[in-house]
């Protein structure tokens, strides 16, 4: 069934707390909304106040700057994509958010917004926890900045008390040489991915895998790390990382894959994807490292 | 009531919190070129442009529209002056029942203004969103390209 509701539109991220906490579990951060206008029409959700966010000064777009490349939540995956030629980090980005939904819906729909909605299956929470992002935080009593990995914690819920917006996604730039990859199995590009792998490997100084991040998407109730995988790859020389490997990471990942069967896909399904995607984007993600050190 | 700038003109409308765009604009304003078959953000035959970017109308609330400029197929063309996209689907049979070709004007139009002078590839990304049931994409890309040739000349013309 659906609930009318009231239509606010705060005018700074400050009054949009504000107004959160008055009217706590009653009131709906509304971003982009195309997850949630289809949750509402389906009586899927209900609420009393729809606080808009979509009019917010100053917490959209993109600043590449010394330490940090800096995404305003309200960013849309339309924006992402166009930031693609701003260097490899974005280039990485905005192919992801190609992936997403349609060119007409990648305008509406923003990067916080997908976060928030904490679907297991969202594309960008992978890659961002390989990447070492940070959401950066606004409440009522100040700021605050976690790590993406501890953003999402179930569908649909995530660390943000309900005095709390999210206002910025921040990457590190790294010091050093990184790459990163992301990949999935979907059915169609509309869908949402069954399955989704991240990986971000960077080099040392003697042509080793430094630093190495594995992240699974919708093979959990929130995108999961790996790090037993990690901690497989890391202090491996590039050229040593065979076949037999990867496949041993891929064997890896999957044990640490908790999927559930749905509609989509079932479990083994999902899990033997895990196996694929994470043996191609780490091989993918080897494969640019290779080309810059050549 | 809301102030809503659609098609060059502006419109007080009363609306309601949970009104798409969508709706808005047909029940409201009489646009019915503005389609909507699938209303989850997927076919993109309800696609108007909100400050000349594509938007699914269906998945929008209007009063996300306040203050903004909304487009629909009625502000690119007339049927006596028709917009050189208009002419080119009709020049390469870029539809069969039509249902589907306002939105991909329109998508058409957002995306050439952008990349006036696009590869066969890129207009098939650009139209990825648009399910065209009758399954006339290879003329689809076609009148795009012929659309932006046609855009492009026009350019040249003005120029001079």
């Amino acid at each position: 069934m659906r609930t009318p509701f009231e239509y606010l539109r705060p005018a700074t991220p400050h009054e949009a707390v504000v107004m959160k906490a008055r009217y706590g579990a009653q009131a709906q951060f509304w971003a982009g909304g195309t997850d949630l206008m289809l949750a509402w029409r389906q009586g899927r959700v209900a609420f009393d106040y729809c606080i808009d966010l979509g009019f917010l000064p100053g917490i959209d777009g993109i600043a590449c700057e010394d330490e940090w490349i800096r995404i305003g939540a309200m960013t849309t995956l339309d924006d992402l994509d166009r930031a693609s030629s701003r260097g490899s980090l974005l280039e990485v980005l905005g192919g992801t958010a190609r992936l997403m939904c349609t060119p007409q819906t990648r305008t509406i729909a923003t990067v916080g917004g997908n976060l928030c909605y904490a679907a297991p299956s969202a594309d960008l929470s992978p890659l961002l926890i390989v990447l070492d992002a940070e959401a950066v935080i606004t409440g009522s009593t100040g700021q605050r900045a976690i790590a993406i990995a501890e953003f999402a914690q179930a569908p649909n819920k995530t660390a943000l008390a309900d005095d709390e917006i999210l206002v910025e996604v921040r990457i590190p730039i790294p010091t050093g040489r990184q790459e990163a990859c992301y990949r999935r199995i979907a059915r169609t590009s509309v869908d949402i991915a069954l399955t989704g792998v991240a990986v971000a490997l960077t080099l040392d100084g003697e042509g080793r895998i430094g630093q190495a991040r594995i992240a699974l998407g919708a093979v959990a109730p929130f995108p999961l790390r790996s790090q037993a995988t990690e901690k497989m790859l890391e202090g491996t020389v590039l050229a040593g990382v065979d076949g037999a490997l990867l496949v041993a990471a891929g064997e890896r990942a999957a044990a640490d894959a908790r999927p559930i069967s749905d509609l989509r896909a079932s479990a083994d399904y999902r899990r033997q994807m895990v196996r694929v995607l994470t043996r191609r984007a780490i091989e993918q993600a080897v494969g640019k490292l290779m080309r810059e050190v050549a | 009531m809301t102030e809503l700038r659609v098609n060059g003109q502006v419109h007080e409308v009363q609306i309601k919190p949970h009104d798409r765009l969508s709706d808005v604009l047909r029940e409201k304003l009489g646009l019915y070129g503005v389609r909507v078959s699938c209303a989850e953000g997927e076919c993109g035959s309800c696609t108007v442009l909100i400050d000349g970017q594509p938007v699914t109308a269906c998945l929008v609330l209007a009063m996300k529209a306040e203050g903004r400029e909304v487009t629909t197929i009625e502000g690119l063309g007339t049927p006596d002056d028709l917009h050189p996209i208009q002419e080119a689907l009709i020049e390469e049979q870029g539809f069969q029942c039509g249902f589907c070709t306002p939105g991909i004007a329109m998508v058409t139009k957002a995306f050439l203004d952008r990349n006036p002078d696009p590869s066969e590839d890129e207009v098939a990304s650009a139209v990825s969103g648009n399910i065209c049931r009758c399954g006339a994409y290879p003329y689809i890309v076609r009148s795009v390209l012929t659309a932006a040739r046609k855009l492009r000349e026009n350019a040249v013309v003005e120029d001079l």
